[in-house]
């Protein structure tokens, strides 16, 4: 009988896992809506023996499990909720404060140049297909860590124009079945593209009505194969990995706005004019998003047209500062304990 | 006015801020972090342990 995707059910953990084998719990989890059908179903990495010589022929003759590979794309409308979540795993260092329900999420980038862990907290994902009985896919995909996320706000009256995209990556480690119950789909607060506060270099964007797309991102390069190391572990015959650590890190913030009289970025590239960066998104005064780039310069700028009119797209380049580090996220919203 | 978090150094020492991007920023960023109620359970619970090697110690 045919398997239709949106019988899916999909469910992220909100408290990170005590280390990157330990699954978490089924109290931990949420039950989340997404907008793109991929599921973080594991997959087996094979190689066979085609290229080994002695066996009098070159083709193969058998395949060998090697390694289980797991993770995934989450495509979501952004909500005060997920935005939380992003930054808590995507950053990795939090400080909690406030309570229900307005719990308030400190995040920013680990440093282990400071004595930070050069690992990023582990979370468990489940994909589900008819599960219960004899399900279709059951599977609580373990040790997972976000790579990147990207938060991309549209010009246009619907949820597309305000979503975020996290794309992570698992240990290899998994449960089959995944012997969690997701709960009800999580009741999510939707920080709309119209909600939007954003200045650059002293610029108020949402004032001067020029701002059309904004897109602000980070991306955690996690060094994947440098996980399967020896002791690393097996499931099943096959290697997992032991660790994820980060590489380079790397802030992006980039947007497109309608020209001006004159365009103030053109002067701010050509002049490398140091600055500050805010943008915040905000569903109400309990759940909102607000991003910091505590030093930042223009790194391009590029003439185009859009719907006929002129504008020009901007990228800013987020640089590190000596005090305050290269940025902070404060997330606001209703869940308690969210990366703890 | 916000709340304030504990927060404690790389170095062991603890104090007491407001949880603002401006108070928090210079701490996370070289090390710092928050002083958690799991933390402390932790600590109590390693420093009875060490109270109680001693004393097998002791009657050895």
């Amino acid at each position: 009988m045919p398997i239709r995707m949106q019988e899916q059910q999909f469910g992220l953990a909100f408290r990170k896992q005590t280390n990157i084998a330990t699954a978490n719990t089924e109290a931990q989890m949420w039950r989340l809506r997404k907008t793109n059908a991929q599921l973080p179903i594991p997959t087996l990495q094979t190689e066979s023996d085609a290229a080994e010589y002695g066996k009098g022929h070159p083709y193969a003759e058998q395949v060998f499990l090697t390694a289980w590979r797991s993770g995934g794309t989450l495509e979501k409308y952004l909500s005060a909720e997920i935005a939380a979540w992003a930054m808590a795993f995507g950053l990795g260092k939090v400080v909690k404060s406030g309570t229900s329900p307005n719990f308030t999420y400190t995040c920013t980038p680990l440093n282990p140049t400071a004595g930070d862990p050069d690992e990023l907290p582990y979370f468990t994902a489940v994909a589900q297909i008819r599960p219960g009985g004899t399900p279709a896919a059951d599977y609580a995909v373990i040790g997972c860590a976000v790579n990147s996320w990207q938060i991309t706000l549209g010009s246009g009256p619907s949820r597309e124009n305000s979503k975020i995209t996290i794309e992570y990556v698992g240990s290899g480690r998994f449960n089959q079945p995944s012997g969690i119950t997701l709960p009800t789909t999580l009741t999510e607060k939707f920080l709309s593209n119209g909600s939007l506060t954003f200045s650059a270099h002293g610029t108020d964007y949402i004032a001067t009505r020029r701002l059309l797309t904004l897109e602000a991102g980070w991306q955690n390069n996690l060094m994947v194969d440098q996980g399967y190391y020896p002791g690393s572990g097996s499931q099943n015959g096959a290697a997992v990995s032991g660790r994820i650590l980060f590489g380079v890190q790397a802030a992006t913030l980039k947007f497109r706005a309608m020209m001006d009289q004159p365009t103030p970025e053109i002067q701010r590239l050509q002049n490398q004019t140091e600055g500050t960066a805010t943008l915040t998104l905000t569903y109400d005064v309990n759940n909102s998003l607000s991003i910091t780039y505590h030093r930042a310069v223009v790194r391009s700028i590029e003439f185009t047209e859009a719907d006929g009119f002129a504008v020009v797209d901007c990228e800013i380049e987020p640089l590190y500062h000596s005090t305050n580090g290269i940025l902070t996220a404060v997330a606001k919203c209703n869940v308690d304990n969210i990366g703890a | 006015m916000s709340e304030r978090v504990q927060m404690r150094a790389p170095w062991g020492e603890v104090i007491e801020v407001e949880a603002t991007v401006e108070a928090l920023s210079p701490l996370m960023a070289h090390g710092w972090h928050q002083v958690t109620e799991k933390e402390d359970i932790d600590n109590a619970n390693q420093d009875a342990g060490a109270a109680i090697r001693s004393g097998v110690q002791e009657a050895n």
